[in-house]
């Protein structure tokens, strides 16, 4: 019982991981313009 | 905290300043909007805490690269998170010239600003001698001040001048052109290097140079043949090194990461999570630490050759021969570091400046054979290629290898060209080379270099490979409703308990079970869109199962064919493959779907570890994804037509 619930959370924190990288994280990182360098 | 920049032409021994001031205390983050690290150190000097922000190097303000962009942004807007308090522009002492175009620009935004002349210990050999006096007459709100960042000369009085009190400034922005106003550059530029000009005659004196030991070498080093041949010879070297030396290492972190993982296996209770610590996350990390060697390796030989200055005379003498391809000078080392693995060879790209062939270079650096691929290629073509000799003398299984290698390099010559014609010049790619004079390299910079990539590689693309690895093995692990165990159960239990039987029966018990999880059934799902290359969904199976790492096809075939011991004789999985059939009768494993195999190997992307640092290197998910489509597609269709004609 207590291994699957482990499993659960693991497996879950990997996919939930990966579904932040692609779909989040690299959104954020723009935050000048490249035209006025401002 | 107070933010100080570092700021100076390429080759000036600006790297070799920010390692002396922050030795480990390095950070690498991110410039914003732009695919350029930065790196960043803190330092306390007398109680107080700085952070040193190294720029890229750049000849001017004014951006002729993406890269360079950084440092236009950050001086041009008082409220960018990296304007900096203070500006430290270090230049080459025996190259004044060219050097202060960049300062005399900074010095006119009327920020604390302070002069660094590093490389005296070169100047002096040179004969050159700078009238400091005279130049700070020049350049009055200025601090100047001389050293050698390799030695450490001239790093005291620096810090000192780091937290001492400066007038400060009102920043002025009119000393800064706009952007997109080239024109207005280029007279400002002109107007900038007269007065220079004018200035390095009156502060400069040069004796007349003897001939140095650099221009010795290079009679040798950048000779029309003579340099190509010491190049090769050189590459061998590398290439020998990343390949066999790091092979040792990599048996010890694969003996230790196994041995690990069965010793864990044996002490925890028997369930669902020990298999995914056992089968799923230990072989992870190790997927993650195996590669350590080969990267520290690679790093520590390219290092050594910018370091050394050998490198400025690699690009000299390749450029001219990629240039055609849509890449640079620098691509060699980088594709030719990916026949070993594309992971050190991408990360080794992050010498091209210009972003667009060193993007071209990532794209097609996995085209190119990696380590991997072999035992594939080996399997593969000792099963469906006959073991004879071509005139008498060439091995015919020989010249298939050298063939793949061989297609893998021409079509990552020709995706170059092609991505060539989709990039139109975007970016004016300048070929402005420097040859620094050669010098003996700094341990420091050199360790500094392989620690730091080893970091980024577990730390960044590490928790990429760590959390496909443990979706992988969930998927291998369940299977939709019973089904698994149900068909595992079905399995005839051996009569004779003989430890040859007991082995037998659990790798049937294995493979019923592989054929039975969400694996198998995506296996089968694909079986009609792999089905026209030749292949069945056993095939699949191991198609999707070896996307985490390529040599794991051979491991995932001796499950499915039930091979329990596939590692010791290998024999057996031939012998396996060799005795399967389609339903209709006829061998599954024929010369021509072999050979689509084998082809779609040469072209696909299945590397997860590249992928995620290919996402680590562009700081995007669009560039792997491209690369998944386009190599996705050049081995389907490659694989259908080799089919197609081998048939």
């Amino acid at each position: 019982m207590i291994q699957g619930v482990l499993v659960i959370l693991l497996v879950g924190a990997a996919v939930a991981y990966l579904v932040y990288l692609f779909f989040f994280k690299s959104k954020k990182k723009k935050n000048g313009c490249d035209k006025c360098g401002n | 905290m107070k933010k100080i920049a570092l700021f100076g032409n390429p080759n000036t021994g600006k790297s070799s300043l920010f390692n002396r001031l922050t030795g480990l205390r390095q950070h690498v983050g991110n410039f914003p909007g732009v695919t350029v690290d930065k790196h960043s150190g803190t330092l306390h000097i007398d109680g107080q805490t700085v952070e040193v922000i190294d720029f890229p190097g750049t000849y001017s303000i004014y951006p002729r690269s993406l890269d360079e962009q950084v440092v236009y942004q950050a001086i041009s807007n008082s409220s960018d998170p990296n304007f900096p308090d203070k500006l430290i522009v270090v230049v080459d002492s025996s190259n004044l010239e060219r050097n202060l175009l960049l300062f005399s620009q900074l010095y006119d935004l009327d920020l604390p600003i302070c002069l660094v002349l590093n490389m005296t210990d070169v100047a002096h050999k040179n004969g050159i001698v700078i009238d400091t006096e005279q130049l700070q007459q020049a350049y009055p709100k200025a601090a100047i001040i001389r050293s050698n960042a390799r030695i450490g000369t001239g790093i005291q009085e620096l810090k000192t001048w780091m937290v001492g009190e400066t007038e400060v400034g009102e920043l002025n922005l009119d000393a800064i052109l706009p952007k997109t106003d080239k024109e207005a550059q280029v007279q400002d530029t002109n107007k900038r290097f007269n007065t220079i000009k004018e200035l390095v005659q009156r502060v400069v004196q040069k004796k007349e140079p003897r001939e140095t030991n650099t221009r010795k070498l290079d009679k040798w080093f950048v000779h029309p043949i003579l340099g190509y041949l010491f190049f090769l010879i050189i590459l061998l070297l590398i290439f020998q090194t990343v390949f066999t030396l790091a092979s040792f290492p990599m048996d010890w972190i694969d003996w230790a990461t196994s041995s690990f993982a069965s010793w864990l296996g044996s002490v925890m209770p028997e369930g669902v999570f020990t298999s995914l610590v056992v089968d799923g996350i230990i072989p992870g990390i190790g997927g993650v630490l195996i590669f350590i060697p080969q990267i520290a390796l690679l790093f520590l030989m390219l290092s050594i050759l910018e370091e050394t200055g050998y490198m400025a005379r690699v690009v000299f003498l390749t450029d001219r021969l990629m240039r055609p391809f849509g890449l640079n000078g620098k691509s060699v080392v980088p594709l030719l570091s990916s026949a070993a693995c594309a992971i050190p060879g991408i990360m080794a790209t992050r010498t091209i400046s210009s972003w667009q062939e060193r993007l071209t270079t990532i794209l097609v650096s996995p085209l190119i054979s990696c380590s991997a691929r072999l035992p594939v290629y080996s399997i593969l073509i000792s099963l469906v290629i006959p073991a004879k000799m071509v005139f008498g003398f060439i091995q015919l299984q020989g010249l298939v290898l050298l063939g793949l290698y061989l297609l893998g390099v021409v079509t990552a010559l020709l995706v170059s060209l092609v991505i060539k014609q989709f990039f139109k010049k975007k970016e004016l790619s300048v070929f402005l080379l420097e040859m620094p004079d050669y010098k003996s390299p700094r341990w420091t910079n050199v360790g500094i270099e392989v620690y730091e990539k080893v970091k980024v590689f577990v730390l960044d693309a590490g928790k990429i490979i760590l959390a496909i690895s443990i979706i992988l093995w969930a998927l291998a692990s369940f299977g939709p409703g019973n089904k698994m165990e149900e068909q595992a159960n079905l399995v005839p239990v051996p009569s004779v308990q003989t430890e040859e039987a007991i082995a037998d029966y659990e790798s049937e018990i294995a493979s019923v079970k592989l054929e039975n999880s969400y694996m198998g059934h995506m296996g089968k799902f694909i079986e009609p869109v792999i089905q026209p290359l030749g292949y069945d969904w056993k095939m699949g199976i191991s198609l999707i199962a070896s996307f985490a790492a390529r040599e794991v096809f051979v491991g995932s075939l001796a499950t499915i064919y039930s091979v329990h011991d596939s590692d010791n004789n290998p024999e057996l999985l031939l012998d396996k493959m060799k005795a399967q059939k389609r339903p209709d009768g006829s061998p599954t494993y024929t010369l021509a779907s072999g050979l689509s195999l084998l082809v779609f190997y040469v072209f696909a992307m299945q590397c997860m570890a590249t992928l995620a640092v290919v996402k680590r290197e562009t700081k995007s998910w669009k560039w792997p994804l491209v690369q998944v489509g386009y190599m996705g597609f050049l081995a389907y269709v490659g694989a259908y037509i080799t089919f197609i004609l081998f048939q």
